[in-house]
């Protein structure tokens, strides 16, 4: 075999190409990962709760949105803002021409993220014929998930629950990165999903853990935050 | 059919000197800002610890907790212990070699010289040895493929713990799949080197503790960086001197780091082990903290641990009994890997084929050789004066290894990780 003569890269090659592939890391990133460049959070910094509502074209849908979330005690009076800034009357998107998105965020500003059940806002909004595809929670640097289910009848269903971020099925579009373990007990149907620490601008997003619930085949019927650490110390917010 | 491989000639002293400065300057520009991080595995602390403990204390000896200062003198004393007997391992070898070999014969003088030969850094020259050396090199060279490979599939870059934004993950993954080809078809490896630190270099975007957990992906990136250009047409199975010298600096100051980063992110490090107890009962981390407060039981042994970390990370990064410490981490990442946290550590087969690859070199030097000079013109004169001065060489080093940067961390402050 012909071998040729034996070449080296030199130190200021290694560097060169380290550094310029580091140039083209950072170049994808900020490309891609705009929102992360920011600096701040897409949500107002005092917000905990943010729904994506597929369909918010205009002040009439939003009327039913709050109609829906306001039939939750602890929503009733928490101030929700649009973050779009405003919407179109219901006389005004009468005669408006098609539009690429119908859908809109509504940030609700909730004193005591204890009292948040992700269960009760799907259904409440469902039964005012809205729902959300995205309810994204954050601001606290380490809390957790309570969901309660009815059905686990053996070691394999408790299995399921707690194997839920390596599960094939959950794990399609990269989803659940967040989600750090899952301890589930058999004996009161409750499974706690604990999150990862996170940075100060990011969110979880409850309603695609709801669906990788739904996916394992054990839906919740209520889906609580717990944000008190495991001895009672409340935790801290990190916002 | 492989072609053998001629050895690789030794880097030229400017470059040499090139390359230390230039890891030294980056070293140097290492951001100050801490930025939250947590292992892939089960991290929730099951109960708080005293915040206090790892800070400055009024009316204490240097402001420092006395079990803090006690761990600390522990483990300077036991480094101090491997640094002397280091440094006088010539009489050692010589004690072996003519009062206790010439005694036996045949197979069993064979085995205890190449076991004082392993243990004492020396070339060991038997063939099964350099049948796994071999094997080790090309285990090294390609299990990081299989690590970006895994990576890729489970949307993370380099290793699980980083997972990828899902606005940019495809590119991530297929450039990782394509580093990851390159690696496993030895194809310009230099170029796969610079990828590798490139890569490394960009983790410091999200904050210097990724990057100090990302240390030990720098060997590997090391390794294909010093190999030539037409690696496809060679078979590497032997490191060269320098690339046995840049990675175990690098391996072991991966470690000498995380061992200080495990004291800085302290809660991070007992919310682990509160997840897994057996880590609570390694033998010589409890040894370091025989004696401490009961009080402060958990937060004496975070500092042991992280000390312990330390500790072997110093003596393999300057070249202290490298084999028997790096065969103790990897012996450690094994247990770790396929006992404590099972799969979730599966990327912890790079770190083992890197020990393994040190372990298995016959080119392990020092970087004491100064003070080993001194020892050798020494011998000439009286031993106890030998003694006394590398006892002191050996002391000041340990402690100067250990004891400044524990008290530099009191004054530290650990807001950044909240």
């Amino acid at each position: 075999m012909m071998l040729g003569k034996i070449r080296f890269a030199t130190t200021a090659q290694i560097l060169g190409m380290a550094i310029a592939w580091a140039g083209a890391c950072m170049g994808i990133d900020f490309t891609f990962n705009r929102h992360l460049w920011t600096g701040k959070a897409d949500l107002p910094p005092t917000t905990s709760l943010a729904l994506r509502i597929n369909h918010l074209c205009c002040t009439g849908c939003l009327d039913d949105v709050k109609k829906a979330l306001q039939t939750l005690p602890w929503l009733k009076d928490a101030p929700m803002n649009i973050r779009e800034g405003s919407l179109k009357t219901q006389e005004e998107a009468e005669v408006a021409g098609p539009a690429a998105d119908y859908g809109g965020w509504l940030d609700i500003d909730i004193k005591d993220a204890n009292q948040i059940d992700f269960v009760a806002i799907d259904r409440a909004l469902r039964d005012e014929g809205m729902v959300a595809s995205q309810m994204q929670f954050g601001g606290y640097r380490h809390f957790r998930f309570e969901a309660q289910v009815r059905h686990i009848c053996c070691g394999m269903c408790k299995d399921a629950c707690e194997r839920m971020p390596e599960l094939a099925k959950t794990k399609q579009s990269g989803r659940l990165k967040w989600l750090d373990s899952v301890v589930a007990e058999r004996a009161t149907g409750k499974v706690t999903i604990h999150a990862r620490y996170l940075e100060p601008n990011q969110r979880v997003d409850a309603a695609e853990l709801m669906g990788a619930m739904d996916e394992i085949g054990l839906p919740p019927f209520s889906l609580r935050v717990v944000v008190s650490s495991e001895e009672g110390a409340p935790a801290a917010p990190i916002r | 059919m492989a072609t053998s491989k001629p050895q690789s000639p030794r880097l030229p002293t400017p470059r040499r000197r090139l390359l230390a400065a230039a890891g030294l300057a980056f070293l140097l520009l290492l951001p100050v800002l801490a930025s939250a991080h947590e292992r892939f595995v089960k991290h929730n602390m099951k109960k708080s610890l005293q915040n206090w403990f790892f800070l400055q204390e009024d009316g204490k000896l240097f402001g420092m907790d006395p079990s803090m200062v006690q761990v600390g003198l522990a483990v300077t004393a036991v480094l101090t212990a491997f640094l002397f007997i280091w440094f006088l391992r010539e009489d050692l070898d010589e004690f072996i070699r003519y009062k206790v070999l010439t005694r036996l014969g045949g197979t069993p003088q064979r085995l205890l010289h190449n076991l004082a030969c392993y243990i004492m850094d020396k070339p060991v020259r038997s063939s099964w040895f350099y049948a796994i050396g071999e094997w080790s090199v090309i285990m090294f060279l390609r299990s990081p493929a299989l690590v970006l490979m895994f990576s890729a599939t489970n949307d993370a870059l380099v290793m699980p713990s980083y997972p990828l934004e899902p606005s940019s993950a495809v590119y991530f993954k297929f450039l990782q799949v394509l580093l990851a080809v390159m690696i496993l078809t030895q194809t310009l490896l230099p170029l796969c080197g610079a990828m590798v630190i490139g890569t490394w270099f960009y983790l410091f975007r999200w904050g210097p503790f990724v990057a100090i957990d990302a240390l030990p992906v720098v060997t590997a990136g090391i390794l294909y960086a010093m190999s030539p250009w037409m690696s496809h047409k060679l078979a590497i199975t032997r490191l060269n001197v320098d690339q046995t010298r840049w990675i175990r600096i690098v391996f072991g100051f991966g470690f000498f780091v995380l061992g200080w980063s495990k004291i800085y992110n302290h809660d991070l490090t007992i919310g682990v082990a509160d997840n897994y107890p057996s880590m609570m009962s390694d033998p010589l981390v409890g040894f370091f903290a025989l004696g401490t407060d009961p009080a402060m039981r958990r937060e004496a042994w975070v500092v042991s641990f992280a000390l312990a970390e330390v500790m072997s990370g110093f003596m393999v990064m300057m070249g202290v009994f490298t084999r028997l410490w790096a065969t103790i981490m990897c012996v450690m990442f094994t247990k770790l890997m396929l006992v404590d946290f099972g799969w979730d550590e599966i990327p912890h087969i790079y770190p083992i084929g890197c020990a393994l690859a040190v372990i298995t070199s016959n080119y392990l030097r020092s970087e004491f050789n100064p003070l080993e000079r001194i020892e050798r013109v020494m011998r000439r004169g009286s031993p106890v004066k030998r003694f006394v001065l590398m006892g002191a060489f050996a002391v000041g080093i340990a402690f100067l290894a250990v004891m400044p940067m524990l008290y530099f961390l009191t004054f530290t402050d650990r807001s950044m990780l909240k």
